[in-house]
C-alpha cells in the first residue's frame, strides 16, 4: 500500500505520456457523459416532480428500478445494438470513446433523474402556490425550481460524476480497452490486475480518487458559497 | 430576486463551460483517427496480457504507416466480434473455435499462405502447482489424474477460454468434466474450483488456495517474475514442454465476403453486408510474419525473463 502511494505519486509527478492519455481520456467521458446525463435527467426529474399525472407512481417505480440497471448489461446490450452487423452499426461507433459515453448516460441518466425527482419533490411543493400566483411559463419554472435545488442538484451531479468515472463493466465491453484510444482509468486498472501489476493497480486507483477530490472540491466551493447566501 | 438570477446565471454558465469543454477536448482527440490508416483486431484477452502486442505495435506502425487497434475479450467474443463485423483480423490460440469460423466462411486466404489460419507462433501451456510437490510425472494427463486421484484443489478458468478448452481435454474423461461449467459433475466439487475469472485470477487464486492451476507460459512468468517481486510465492511449475500443452496462435483474415451475423437477431447477412479492410488486414499479417517481427518476436521476454515467451513456427506459407 505504502509502495503504491509512493508510485502513485512518482507517476503523476513523471508527466508519463500513456498515462496522461489515460487520464485525459477517462476525463473527456466522464465529463461529457455526466453533464449530458445532468441535463438529461434533471429535465425529466423535474418534470415529473412538478406535475400530478395518472400512473405517476409507476414511473417514479421504473425510474427507481433503471436506477440499478447493470452496467455489463447496458455494455452488452449497446455492443450488440452497435457491432457493424447491429441495427446502428453503420455509425461505425463500436470501440470508441463516444459510445463508451452513449453507454454512461444510459446508464447515469436515471439516477439523476430518480435522485432529482426525490430531492425535488418537497421543494417543489412548497414553490407550486407561488409559481401558480405569478403564472409563470413553463421554461421560467424551470429556471426557479434550478435556482431554488441548486445545493440538491450539485449533489447529483457529483454522483452522476462519481458513477461515471468509477465505472468499468459497460465501458470496457463498449469501449475494448483499446491503448491509446479507449483506455480509461478504470479498465487500465482492470488490465494491470490480469497482468499482475497490483501496484501500479493500486496506484493509478489513488490518482483517480485524487482527481475525484479536485472536482469535489471545485463543487463543494460552490456548494457551500451557494448555502451561505441564502 | 437579483441575487438568485446572478446564481442561476453562474450555475448555468458552470454547466456549460463543462459542457463545451468537453465538447472542444472530445473534437480535438478525434480528427487525427480519421486520416490515419487503421487496422481492427480482436484478440484474446491473455494473447493481450502477455504484453507482446504491446511491444510490438510501435515497430509495427513505424514500418507500415498503419496504427492498430486491438480490442481483446475471451476467446469466444473475440471471435464473435469478427462475426460481427468489428475486426479486420483476428489472432487467437483456440484450434477447436477457429476451425468452424473458418468452415462458416468467415476467413479469408491471403496471397502467399497456404491456408486461412496462419499459424505463426506457439508456446507451451504449463501445469502449476505447490511448491512442495515433489512427484515425478509420466506425462501431463498423468499429472491430472494424480490430481484427481488426491482430490487436490485446481483451479479452472471456467470461461470456454482457449485455456479452458485444453484443460479440460486432459481429464480422464470418465471424471464428465467438460467446458460445460452447468453440467459439472456433483463429485468432484469438493476440490475442482470453477472460478470464471481470467488467467491471472486463478493464477492468484491457486497460490492461496495451494493449488494447481493449467496456465500460458506468459502470464505465470509475468506474476512470477513481476517487477514488484513474486506474486506466486506458493506456486511452481509442475510439467512443461508436452506436446499435448502446446499453444498454437493464429491470424485469420476476416473474409469481407462472409455471411456475417446480425449482432441482434443473431440471422445471417447477406455476403458483404460490413465494410472490411481487406488491405489492412493483410498489412498485418504480412508484417507479423516478416523477418523485422520475427527478429522481435524471439526476443520478446528474453530480457524480463530470461527465455522467450514465444517461438516461431514456419510452415504457413504456400509452396
Amino acid at each position: 500500500m505504502k509502495l503504491a502511494l509512493q508510485k502513485a505519486f512518482e507517476l503523476m509527478g513523471s508527466n508519463d505520456p500513456l498515462l496522461t492519455n489515460i487520464v485525459n481520456t477517462t476525463l473527456r467521458m466522464a465529463f461529457t457523459s455526466s453533464a449530458i446525463a445532468l441535463l438529461l435527467g434533471v429535465l425529466i426529474g423535474l418534470l415529473v416532480a412538478s406535475h400530478e399525472f395518472y400512473g405517476k407512481k409507476v414511473i417514479v417505480i421504473i425510474m427507481r428500478t433503471l436506477m440499478g440497471l447493470p452496467p455489463v448489461f447496458v455494455g452488452i446490450l449497446l455492443y450488440l445494438l452497435f457491432s457493424g452487423t447491429g441495427p446502428f452499426g453503420s455509425l461505425k461507433l463500436i470501440y470508441s470513446v463516444d459510445l463508451m459515453v452513449i453507454a454512461q448516460v444510459v446508464l447515469i441518466t436515471p439516477i439523476v433523474a430518480g435522485m432529482t425527482e426525490t430531492s425535488m419533490t418537497p421543494i417543489v411543493n412548497k414553490m407550486r402556490p407561488t409559481m401558480k400566483g405569478l403564472k409563470l411559463n413553463g421554461f421560467k419554472q424551470f429556471g426557479l425550481m434550478v435556482n431554488e435545488g441548486k445545493y440538491q442538484l450539485i449533489s447529483v451531479y457529483l454522483f452522476a460524476f462519481a458513477r461515471a468515472i468509477s465505472e468499468v463493466g459497460a465501458v470496457q465491453i463498449v469501449g475494448g480497452n483499446i491503448l491509446y484510444k479507449t483506455r480509461v482509468m478504470t479498465t487500465a486498472i482492470a488490465l494491470n490486475y490480469n497482468t499482475g501489476e497490483f501496484e501500479l493497480a493500486m496506484a493509478l486507483g489513488i490518482i483517480l480518487l485524487f482527481i475525484a477530490l479536485a472536482t469535489n472540491m471545485v463543487a463543494a466551493i460552490l456548494q457551500f458559497g451557494l448555502w451561505k447566501k441564502k | 430576486m437579483k441575487t438568485t438570477k446572478k446564481v442561476l446565471v453562474l450555475v448555468l454558465v458552470a454547466v456549460l463551460l463543462v459542457s463545451c469543454f468537453a465538447f472542444v477536448a472530445c473534437n480535438k482527440d478525434e480528427q487525427p483517427t480519421e486520416e490515419v490508416k487503421v487496422v481492427r483486431i480482436s484478440t484474446t484477452t491473455s494473447v493481450n496480457d502477455s504484453g507482446l502486442m504491446g511491444y510490438l505495435q510501435p515497430f509495427f506502425e513505424k514500418d507500415t504507416g498503419y496504427k492498430w487497434e486491438i480490442a481483446s475479450a475471451g476467446t469466444g467474443a473475440a471471435i464473435n466480434a469478427a462475426k460481427y463485423g468489428n475486426a479486420d483480423v483476428i489472432l487467437v490460440h483456440s484450434k477447436k473455435q477457429e476451425e468452424p469460423f473458418v468452415e462458416a466462411g468467415f476467413g479469408k486466404k491471403v496471397n502467399g499462405y497456404k491456408s486461412e489460419r496462419i499459424s505463426f507462433m506457439y508456446n507451451y501451456f504449463v501445469l502449476v502447482g505447490p511448491t512442495v510437490d515433489e512427484s515425478t510425472y509420466t506425462s501431463v494427463k498423468d499429472a491430472f489424474a494424480t490430481i484427481a486421484n488426491n482430490e487436490n484443489n485446481f483451479i479452472s478458468r471456467g470461461d470456454k477460454s482457449g485455456t479452458h478448452t485444453k484443460e479440460v481435454g486432459l481429464w480422464n474423461s470418465e471424471l464428465g468434466i467438460t467446458d460445460d461449467v452447468t453440467k459439472l459433475p456433483e463429485g468432484i466439487k469438493g476440490w475442482y474450483i470453477s472460478a470464471g475469472q481470467g488467467m491471472g485470477a486463478c493464477l492468484t487464486m491457486a497460490n492461496e488456495k495451494n493449488g494447481y492451476c493449467l496456465t500460458d507460459k506468459a502470464t505465470y512468468l509475468s506474476f512470477k517474475n513481476n517487477p514488484e517481486g513474486d506474486k506466486l510465492p506458493n506456486l511452481h511449475i509442475i510439467y512443461e514442454e508436452d506436446n499435448d500443452l502446446k499453444n498454437t496462435y493464429t491470424m485469420i483474415a476476416v473474409n469481407p465476403d462472409a455471411k456475417f451475423i446480425d449482432s441482434v437477431s443473431g440471422e445471417e447477412l447477406p455476403a458483404g453486408s460490413v465494410t472490411i479492410d481487406t488491405v489492412a488486414a493483410e498489412t498485418f499479417i504480412n508484417w507479423m510474419t516478416s523477418e523485422h517481427a520475427k527478429a522481435l518476436i524471439s526476443f520478446y521476454g528474453t530480457t524480463k525473463y530470461g527465455g522467450s515467451l514465444f517461438t516461431l513456427q514456419d510452415g504457413y506459407l504456400a509452396a
